[in-house]
């Protein structure tokens, strides 16, 4: 029952600590305003000091009077676990840390290549095994962002470092990309 | 009146240049296809059209992106009705009675019903559109700072109290948005705020990076996180469409009118969009239609009820969008991105200096929903085959999408890296139910807010009475606060309620 509570009220008093950080720094902005005007810091204050007290709130009534699911019968809770979907904990870090990892490499690899990457291993990381299908649809896929967003939308997508530069650029030669 | 006849003539034609046409029916039939599609949103689906949009002008741009937002209220009609897969949360009230009549064999009745019904639905509110939207923009032209801040107020705590869920959570949401809009150099002082010294930073977080984070990067992560399970579908025998016939639709005209009013209305209310007003259309349906004893049985009338305030709801959230500015929804608000990155504010104003703009997309939304209905009959059986294609594909192409969208905004990786960001956030904010649409609407309507409140607070010498003592704000500051009351009434009597049943 108390775990439970503290689980409750964690993201919380998460929240509240934030809250408190900013603020602090609000309270450094340093802008001198007219005696009587509301500075810079008034309106981002305002809004943090309501979400402490959304927060304390929360906090407070949790604490007080939650009364949990304790009561309510284990088999229930046996039931609702067995019936939650099944979950991928394993593949959604995964997942994660290609998204991140294709932020930091477009710039070096260039948008075709890590594009090129990232859809044949994420297709392969959400459970897709068709490997024809997996490489049809990463080449059609990258040539089509490519040719839409750099020949039609003109968006200048990066082009990558060094070698993959070059190799960026005689894929767009290829395509007719000037 | 004639006045805006002659401009929406002058609509009609613009929308019959072959580039405005040709965006219309390719937005109706990705809308459609978005809507089929149970891991793509809507608002996604619009989120993501819209880096597209960069290299074009504004109106195809604006027809493109309203064609998808109104034919994804219709596309996950028949996948519900068929399958009992509701592409969209707007389509779940369909499962009750749509897909009941489906079992009973008349499925092709069902769906004959829903396209008649996203047909009314969506011209009746159109007709709504045009007569309203000329005199809300002249009398808006009025409004001065209070006004504006009553009014993205009123449109605040609606996304809070509508949303249903936890109250709280919706308010830090909404607060998190908020605070998320003040980074950067104030507008007032020009004083750096939350910037860490970044020059991306500075020059603020652009909403569109949020959106595209919070909705696209992290629903792809929450379902990366199930395993892209998606459910099998059923084979079905026919999948015919059979209109009903004008006797029948007449017997159940009250139903039309009704659903048509309530779904424009909610889509005229800030926040609250095509999922509230399909929900709530059917309850009223269950509560005061005629045949309320029957509701769930498989009869039409819980068909038409959601659909048609589904697709009625478009029209309505046009209202607010293009004569305050102020988008009534998810959808709304990426197309107000789109009409500021074409360096287009939308406003009272928009009607006097790009009138013929503003007229070929209100002409746009009435073809659309002719054009939307037609595919709909036509293209049943390739539209549902949609849902045969793997979701791991699906979800790549979305985070590719996402990737392009965030950088495009202004070429830069710092971009791409809040979006990663603001994915992990939506990613959190769905695992702990924190709802993300109040976030999303603070961070859009945020700067606006501060704006209006601090130049009224100058102009009136701090006195924050002037928004209760001004009478169209006043009005709206007592909305604002039955907003908030009212749902805060409706747990007590929950709470009273069930302890008086123990």
């Amino acid at each position: 029952m108390a775990m439970e509570k503290i689980k409750r009220i964690i993201p919380y008093a998460v929240v509240m600590l934030i809250s408190i950080f900013f603020w602090v720094l609000a309270c450094r902005f340093g802008c001198e305003t007219r005696a009587g005007n509301l500075g810079p810091d008034f309106w981002p204050k305002l809004l943090l000091g309501l979400t402490m007290v959304v927060c304390l709130y929360e906090i407070a009534k949790t604490a007080l009077f939650y009364r949990g699911n304790a009561l309510k019968n284990d088999a229930g809770e046996e039931k609702a676990a067995a019936e939650a979907p099944k979950r991928y904990t394993g593949l959604l870090i995964i997942g994660a840390l290609m998204t991140v990892a294709y932020v930091y490499f477009v710039t070096i690899l260039g948008f075709i290549l890590c594009t090129f990457l990232f859809l044949v291993l994420f297709m392969i990381v959400g459970r897709y095994r068709k490997v024809w299908v997996i490489a049809a649809n990463s080449v059609i896929g990258t040539v089509l962002f490519v040719v839409i967003f750099m020949k039609v939308v003109y968006v200048s997508l990066p082009l990558g470092q060094g070698p993959f530069q070059q190799f960026s650029l005689l894929v767009l030669k290829l395509l007719g990309i000037k | 009146m004639y006045d805006i006849l002659s401009h929406l003539g002058v609509g009609f034609l613009n929308c019959f240049q072959p580039i405005n046409l040709i965006f219309l029916v390719v937005g109706i039939i990705v809308g459609l296809l978005v809507g089929v599609l149970p891991g793509l949103t809507l608002v996604m689906g619009v989120v993501l059209a819209l880096p597209c949009t960069y290299g074009m002008d504004v109106t195809p741009a604006i027809v493109l992106l309203t064609a998808m937002y109104v034919s994804g209220t219709y596309g996950g009609a028949p996948t519900s009705i068929l399958f009992r897969i509701p592409g969209e949360p707007i389509h779940v009230p369909l499962l009750w009675d749509g897909y009941t009549m489906a079992r009973k064999g008349q499925a092709a009745k069902a769906l004959g019903w829903t396209i008649c019904a996203a047909l009314v639905g969506g011209l009746i509110s159109a007709v709504i559109m045009v007569t309203l939207s000329e005199p809300v923009a002249k009398f808006a032209l009025t409004f001065s700072t209070p006004e504006y801040f009553a009014i993205v107020l009123f449109g605040l705590t609606s996304v809070v109290s509508l949303g249903g869920g936890s109250l709280t959570n919706a308010f830090i949401s909404l607060f998190f948005g908020l605070l998320i809009a003040s980074v950067g150099v104030d507008a007032t002082y020009g004083t750096p705020r939350f910037a860490f010294g970044s020059p991306i930073l500075m020059d603020g977080i652009e909403f569109l990076t949020v959106m595209v984070g919070a909705y696209g990067v992290g629903e792809v992560l929450t379902r990366l996180g199930e395993g892209f399970t998606t459910v099998p579908v059923e084979t079905v025998g026919s999948m015919k469409t059979k209109m009903p016939t004008f006797k029948e639709s007449w017997m159940i005209k009250s139903t039309f009118l009704r659903s048509s009013i309530i779904g424009t209305i909610i889509g005229i209310v800030p926040g609250a969009g095509a999922t509230i007003a399909s929900f709530v259309t059917y309850g009223v349906e269950s509560q005061y239609g005629k045949r309320k004893a029957e509701m769930g049985t498989g009869i039409p009338e819980g068909i038409v009820a959601p659909q048609t305030a589904a697709t009625s709801s478009v029209g309505g959230a046009l209202i607010p969008l293009l004569t305050l500015g102020i988008p009534g929804s998810g959808a709304t608000a990426v197309i107000l991105g789109a009409f500021l990155l074409h360096g287009i504010q939308p406003g009272p104003q928009v009607f006097i200096t790009s009138a013929d703009m503003v007229y070929t997309v209100f002409a746009s939304l009435f073809l659309g929903i002719i054009l939307m209905c037609i595919i709909g009959y036509f293209a049943i059986k390739p539209l549902v085959k949609i849902l045969d294609f793997p979701e791991s594909i699906v979800s790549t192409f979305i985070m590719l999408l996402c990737f392009v969208g965030a950088f495009s905004i202004r070429n830069s990786i710092s971009d791409l890296w809040l979006m990663v960001a603001f994915g992990v956030v939506g990613y959190l904010f769905e695992k702990m139910k924190f709802p993300i649409a109040p976030m999303v609407l603070g961070t859009i309507l945020g700067p606006l807010a501060e704006s209006s409140f601090m130049t009224t607070m100058i102009s009136f010498q701090n006195d924050w009475t002037i928004f209760f003592r001004r009478p169209i704000s006043g009005i709206i500051m007592v909305l604002t606060i039955i907003a908030l009351v009212l749902p805060l009434l409706k747990k007590f009597h929950e709470i009273r309620h069930t302890k008086q049943a123990t």
